[in-house]
C-alpha cells in the first residue's frame, strides 16, 4: 500500500515536472540526449530517495539539487568524454532575436567549466539567489559569487554583443 | 535579482524553446531501476545489520594492521563479496549523490577482476575496469567514439560470485524482462535477457552463460546494429578469460584513516591521437562528503594545464595537483570538509606514492 502511494505520488510529480527538469539538464549539458540521460538518472535517484523528497519543503529544489549533482558527478567520472568540446553543434538555420542569442549562448555555455555553467543556469534560469545556489551546490556563497563572476566574464568574452547584462560586478 | 540580466535570461529561455528531439525520459524505467536499487539497499542493510558491530571493529583492525581486508563502507563493515546482492549501502548511499555509495573488495588491490575480455570487435579499444557499489565490471567501447556520444557501442562484463544466480527481474530496465534461449557458449548453458516492450534494437541486450566452474558471467551490449545483436556478444563471450587477477596500479596508499572508504575506483586504457594512455580514478567517501583522486600520465591531465599545489583549476572543484615520477596526481573535492579526516588536500597527497610510468614497477599492494 505504501509502495503504491509512493508510486502514485512519484508518477504525478515526474509527469508534471520532467519537462522542466529536462530543460535545466539541457542548459547544463547542451545536448538533448545527454539531458535525457541526466534526467533519467536523476528521477531514478529521486524515486529511491522519495521519502526524503516528499519531506522536502521545496520538492523542486530537491529534484534540482539531485540533477545538478548528478551532472557534476558525471563530469568528474567521464572527463575523457568532455575534453573535446568540438562536438558542440554549430549554429543552425535560425537567425535574429532570441534565437540567435540562444544559439550563441549554447555555444558559449558549453565552453564554460561545468561548475560555472551550473552556477549561471541556477542563477539566471532557475532564478536562485546566491544562498540558494550555494545550498544546491553544497558550497559557500563566496564560491558561488566567484564562479558566477568568472562565468559571466567568460560569456562576455564570447558573447560581446550580450551587452551590459554580463557586466562585471553585476553578480 | 535585477532586470539587468534580462537578455541573459531571455537567451536561456530561448535555448530551451528551440525544438529538440522527443523526450527519451522513461518514468517506468526509473521506477523499475529505483525498486532494484531499493531492493539492493534492503538486502545490504540486512547484511550490514548482522555484521555492523563486527565490521566496525574489523575495519579498524584491518586498516591498522595492514590486513587483507579491502575497503569497507562507514555503514557496511567488511561485507566482502562484490555480488550485487551482497553489496550494501553506506550511509551515503541514501544521499542524492550516487558517488558516495560504497565499493567492497577484498585484498590490497581494489581493482581485482574475475573475468576479462579476450576478443573484442575491431575499434573497441577503450577498456575500463571499474569497481563501484554494484561490484566489479569491465567496460569496453571505442576510443574514437564521438564526444558525448551516449550511444556508442559498448560492452560490460561481469562475473557473479560462485553460487549466485542472477535474477531476471533485477537486471533489466524498461519493460518486462524476457529470457530467450541462446546458443551454448564454450559448451555451457547460455541465455539472453531482453525486453518484451521495446523494439529489439532499443531493449536491453544481456547474454548470460555459465563458466566451466559453474559461475555465471554476464555481458551487456549496448548500441549494436540489429545484425550484430546476437552474434557479436556470443563471440565476445566465447573469448572471455576467467581468471582472478589483481590489476597492478601506479599508486600505493598508506595510512588511510578509519571511516575513509573507497566508494568507487576505475582504471581505463584508451588510445588518444594514436597513443595509448590511461587514467586511474579513486573516489573516497568520508562522513562529510566525497573526494576524487585522479592519476594520469603527466601530459594527460584533463585540464591540459596542470596546476601548482594549492591552486585551483577551472572546474569549480577545489583541486590540488602534484607532478611526480612522470605522473600527475590530482585530488579534488566539492566539499572541503570531505578531506578533513585525511588532513586536507595536502594531507591526502602525502599518503599516496606514485610509482612512475613503467607498468612493470606498478603494484598490486595498493592499500594497506
Amino acid at each position: 500500500m505504501a509502495e503504491h502511494a509512493r508510486d502514485a505520488e512519484f508518477t504525478a510529480y515526474v509527469a508534471a515536472r520532467s519537462g522542466w527538469l529536462r530543460k535545466v539538464a539541457y542548459l547544463l549539458c547542451a545536448d538533448w540526449h545527454r539531458a535525457d540521460d541526466l534526467v533519467q538518472e536523476s528521477i531514478t535517484k529521486l524515486y529511491v530517495n522519495w521519502h526524503r523528497a516528499g519531506r522536502a519543503e521545496n520538492r523542486d529544489g530537491y529534484a534540482r539539487k539531485v540533477l545538478v549533482n548528478t551532472f557534476l558527478a558525471e563530469q568528474r567520472t567521464s572527463w575523457w568524454r568532455r575534453t573535446d568540446r568540438t562536438a558542440v553543434p554549430e549554429r543552425a538555420l535560425f537567425a535574429g532575436g532570441d534565437l540567435e542569442l540562444a544559439l550563441d549562448l549554447r555555444r558559449a555555455l558549453a565552453e564554460l567549466p561545468p561548475r560555472q555553467r551550473a552556477v549561471v543556469v541556477l542563477r539566471y534560469y532557475c532564478d536562485l539567489t546566491v544562498d540558494q545556489t550555494a545550498d544546491t551546490l553544497g558550497c559557500s556563497t563566496g564560491n558561488v559569487k566567484s564562479q558566477c563572476s568568472r562565468g559571466l566574464a567568460a560569456l562576455r568574452r564570447t558573447l560581446p554583443t550580450a551587452g551590459p547584462a554580463l557586466s562585471e560586478g553585476a553578480v | 535579482m535585477t532586470d539587468d540580466f534580462s537578455p541573459l535570461r531571455a537567451g536561456l529561455e530561448a535555448m530551451v524553446e528551440i525544438p529538440g528531439p522527443v523526450s527519451g525520459v522513461d518514468l517506468q524505467r526509473a521506477q523499475r531501476d529505483g525498486r532494484a536499487r531499493l531492493r539492493r539497499r534492503r538486502q545490504g542493510l540486512a547484511v550490514a545489520g548482522a555484521t555492523l558491530a563486527v565490521g566496525a571493529v574489523l575495519t579498524v583492525t584491518l586498516v591498522a594492521s595492514g590486513g587483507t581486508g579491502g575497503a569497507v563502507g562507514p555503514a557496511m563493515g567488511a561485507s566482502g563479496s562484490p555480488s550485487p546482492s551482497a553489496t550494501g549501502p553506506s550511509r551515503a548511499a541514501s544521499a542524492p549523490v550516487v558517488s558516495q555509495t560504497t565499493a567492497s573488495y577484498t585484498g590490497r588491490d581494489p581493482l581485482t577482476v574475475e573475468a576479462d575480455f579476450g576478443w573484442l570487435p575491431s575499434g573497441i579499444d577503450d577498456v575500463r575496469y571499474q569497481l563501484a557499489f554494484d561490484g566489479m565490471t569491465v567496460h569496453a567501447t571505442s576510443s574514437r567514439a564521438a564526444v558525448n556520444d551516449a550511444r556508442a557501442t559498448m560492452f560490460r562484463l561481469r562475473a557473479y560470485p560462485a553460487g549466485v544466480t542472477p535474477e531476471l527481474s533485477g537486471s533489466v530496465v524498461g519493460s518486462q524482462a524476457v529470457r530467450v534461449a541462446a546458443p551454448a557458449v564454450n559448451g555451457q548453458e547460455a541465455y539472453r535477457v531482453t525486453s518484451d516492450g521495446l523494439a529489439d534494437t532499443e531493449g536491453p541486450n544481456l547474454l548470460r552463460w555459465r563458466s566451466a566452474d559453474g559461475r555465471w558471467l554476464e555481458l551487456e551490449s549496448g548500441y549494436l546494429d540489429r545484425a550484430d545483436r546476437e552474434q557479436v556478444p556470443l563471440r565476445i563471450a566465447a573469448g572471455v578469460r576467467l581468471e582472478r587477477r589483481a590489476l597492478p596500479l601506479p599508486v600505493r596508499i598508506r595510512d588511510v584513516p578509519a571511516g575513509v572508504v573507497l566508494s568507487s575506483a576505475s582504471f581505463e586504457r584508451r588510445t588518444e591521437s594514436g597513443k595509448e594512455t590511461w587514467r586511474l580514478l579513486l573516489n573516497h567517501s568520508t562522513p562529510a562528503g566525497y573526494f576524487s583522486t585522479l592519476v594520469v600520465p603527466a601530459m594527460a591531465h584533463p585540464s591540459g594545464t596542470p596546476t601548482a599545489p594549492g591552486g585551483s583549476i577551472d572546474t569549480g572543484e577545489r583541486e590540488d595537483c602534484r607532478p611526480d615520477q612522470g605522473l600527475e596526481i590530482c585530488v579534488a573535492s566539492i566539499q572541503d570538509a570531505a578531506l578533513g579526516p585525511v588532513g586536507g588536500l595536502q594531507g591526502w597527497l602525502g599518503k599516496v606514492s606514485l610509482l612512475g610510468t613503467d607498468p612493470a614497477k606498478w603494484t598490486t599492494d595498493v592499500v594497506d
